[in-house]
């Protein structure tokens, strides 16, 4: 824990170079943003087509399907959205980036920059920081935005729930400082949090195909139950039920 | 990768997501809705006021005219007051 807390202030002290070359940066968003996409989009809209289906089975019970909207709406907004564009970021981002560290590691590629001078802290490990830290809020409101598409597909055009209430009852329940802001916070932490643990196990890893295989288990673990916890403490300052 | 093409996907990527997120802004959320500004204040005693918090919507004949801005205790009347901003229109 000790160790991770250094480096990640050692990584904001490197990130200063790496903004004088967005180059870097916009290569790790490609492969971390960008290629996330499809995963995101695609379980963003089954996500939110199951929403639909159950939400339209529970609310039926107390003849409120119009209610669908503001239900598909928010927990997608408030929770699913971030959480598990998180998990799936860390599944795909993340081992992929402490797989990359750990083998540029184990082939002694980092000591060979090191021996030529240029600090792999800034050239390698910042850029790949900001590349996922910039891609996490992005990869979340389309997950929210795909989910609601989806919620939209089962409930009004495959059921058929009123159209008008179900944009204007959600339009009505939704805050955009209390819900969306909140979000894009939550996904924010969440896509720093997971960086992070996968640059570190990287960084980290034993230098041989068993650690570097160890780490990359760790790393998506790891960064799953730190998801699941931060969710819940964000949670808990955020709605507090005011 | 050829570097153009990277730069190419890397825009159309933020673009979605800005996208998404002015989605979730303008279409989910109710951005403007009722506007601070032409507003009045007064404010309303109830003996209980059940599950009434802060922000609610105040409605005419169902029509959205204000918002609960604050509710609080009334210590001469041992009443719940609320204060409401109606729109002056």
């Amino acid at each position: 824990m000790g160790v991770s807390t250094r480096f990640f202030f050692l990584l904001l002290l490197h990130s200063g170079t790496c903004f004088r070359r967005p180059q870097l940066i916009l290569r790790e968003i490609f492969s971390s943003g960008v290629l996330s996409l499809i995963i995101i989009l695609v379980s963003g809209l089954f996500v939110g087509m199951v929403l639909g289906m159950q939400g339209y089975e529970t609310l039926q019970t107390y003849g409120s399907e119009e209610a669908l909207g503001v239900l598909v709406s928010l927990s997608l907004v408030r929770e699913l959205g971030p959480v598990v564009a998180a998990l799936l970021f860390a599944s795909r981002a993340g081992s992929a980036i402490t797989a990359e560290i750990g083998l540029m590691k184990a082939t002694e590629q980092l000591a060979a920059m090191e021996m030529m001078a240029v600090d792999p802290l800034a050239r390698v490990v910042a850029p790949r920081f900001w590349g996922g830290v910039i891609s996490m809020p992005l990869l979340a409101a389309m997950f929210s935005a795909m989910g609601i598409f989806g919620g939209y597909l089962v409930g009004v055009v495959l059921i058929g729930v009123d159209e008008g209430s179900f944009w204007s009852q959600m339009q009505a329940a939704v805050d955009i400082r209390e819900d969306i802001l909140n979000g894009v916070i939550k996904s924010t932490v969440f896509g720093i949090a997971v960086t992070v643990i996968a640059l570190f196990e990287g960084y980290d890893a034993p230098p041989t195909a068993e650690g570097v295989s160890r780490a990359t288990t760790r790393t998506v673990v790891t960064s799953s139950l730190a998801i699941l916890m931060l969710d819940f403490v964000l949670t808990a300052f955020m709605f507090r039920g005011v | 990768m050829e570097r153009t093409t990277i730069d190419l996907w890397v825009g159309v990527f933020v673009a979605m997501g800005i996208a998404a997120l002015l989605f979730l802004a303008l279409k989910v959320g109710n951005i403007g809705g009722f506007e601070a500004g032409s507003v009045y204040t007064t404010h309303a005693n109830f003996d209980n006021i059940g599950g009434l918090k802060a922000k609610a919507p105040v409605k005419s004949a169902g029509v959205l005219v204000g918002r609960v801005t604050e509710i609080r205790f009334d210590n001469d009347s041992y009443q719940a007051e609320a204060i409401l901003s109606l729109s002056s229109q």
